[in-house]
């Protein structure tokens, strides 16, 4: 059916792609910063094992089980959704790689999104930072993009694999610009 | 002071309680549907979404069924004797 194909068919379209335009990267922060929020979620998740436990009998006591299963289940209401919030703000901050440009996306909460582009030719010079005994251990880190002229300088944010980034970032620069001689676009025409 | 017009017994405190807990839960979730299925790239988002929406209504649907069956009949009147 038509409606399910988008959950298994994508091209990794985006808001704005244009059709002439193809991905080479979509990027998120590496796995290792969700982390800490997945341990403390885990957390959350188990202690009402632990009231349970240790006040059982009290809750038996008072005839209070029904209440106490009502509790319980609104409070993995908002567990649940509070989990699920945090994977939407990790899956929403992306940097993205195209044959033309490169896009860097950032959700900080549902009403405040930023949105910033740059064209492949614009890009003067590529470094990657990776600090920390996790991050070297695990292979991630910053990729910050110096670009031309008053420009802000893009950054991907605790990115897998930084390095390999920026070559692809770099192999994909030079390959536009030796298909685009003069930085000229010529596309055919919609049908 | 007695609410001649008013029968407190006939509010129904506990729908009410749900409707503005409903309210409350669904209005931010759908954003959150809404945000990983219009922004989200690729397949991963929109199957997110989807295993959030199916949780919470799974949690909500006994959220709800087991708020119906509630009783405090006991509790309210061992904690009365207990006053």
């Amino acid at each position: 059916m038509k409606f399910f194909s988008i959950f298994t068919n994508t091209q990794y379209t985006f808001e704005g792609k244009h059709s002439w335009e193809n991905v080479v990267l979509l990027a998120y922060r590496h796995w290792f910063t969700l982390l800490a929020q997945g341990i403390a979620f885990f957390f959350f998740a188990i202690l009402p094992i632990a009231v349970r436990l240790l006040a059982g009998d009290w809750i038996a006591q008072w005839g209070l089980e029904d209440l106490f299963r009502v509790l319980l289940i609104a409070y993995f209401l908002i567990w649940w959704y509070s989990f699920f919030y945090q994977v939407a703000m990790y899956l929403l901050d992306t940097w993205i790689i195209t044959d033309h440009r490169v896009i860097d996306s950032e959700q900080h909460g549902f009403f405040n999104r930023t949105v910033a582009e740059l064209s492949l030719t614009q890009i003067e010079d590529v470094s990657t930072r990776v600090e920390g005994f996790f991050p070297t251990l695990l292979n991630f880190g910053d990729l910050d993009v110096q670009t031309a002229g008053a420009y802000p300088k893009f950054s991907f944010k605790e990115i897998p694999n930084p390095v390999a980034v920026k070559d692809l970032l770099m192999h994909t620069r030079n390959e536009f610009i030796t298909n685009h001689p003069g930085n000229l676009e010529i596309h055919e025409p919609h049908q | 002071m007695a609410f001649p017009f008013l029968d407190l017994s006939a509010i129904p405190f506990l729908t009410i309680l749900l409707i503005l807990g409903a309210l409350i839960y669904w209005v931010p979730s759908f954003f959150l549907v809404y945000h990983l299925t219009r922004f989200g790239i690729g397949i991963r988002p929109r199957i997110i979404a989807l295993v959030f929406l199916v949780g919470a209504v799974i949690l909500f649907g006994l959220l709800v069924a087991f708020a119906a069956r509630i009783d405090l009949s006991y509790a309210f009147s061992r904690l009365f004797q207990a006053l």
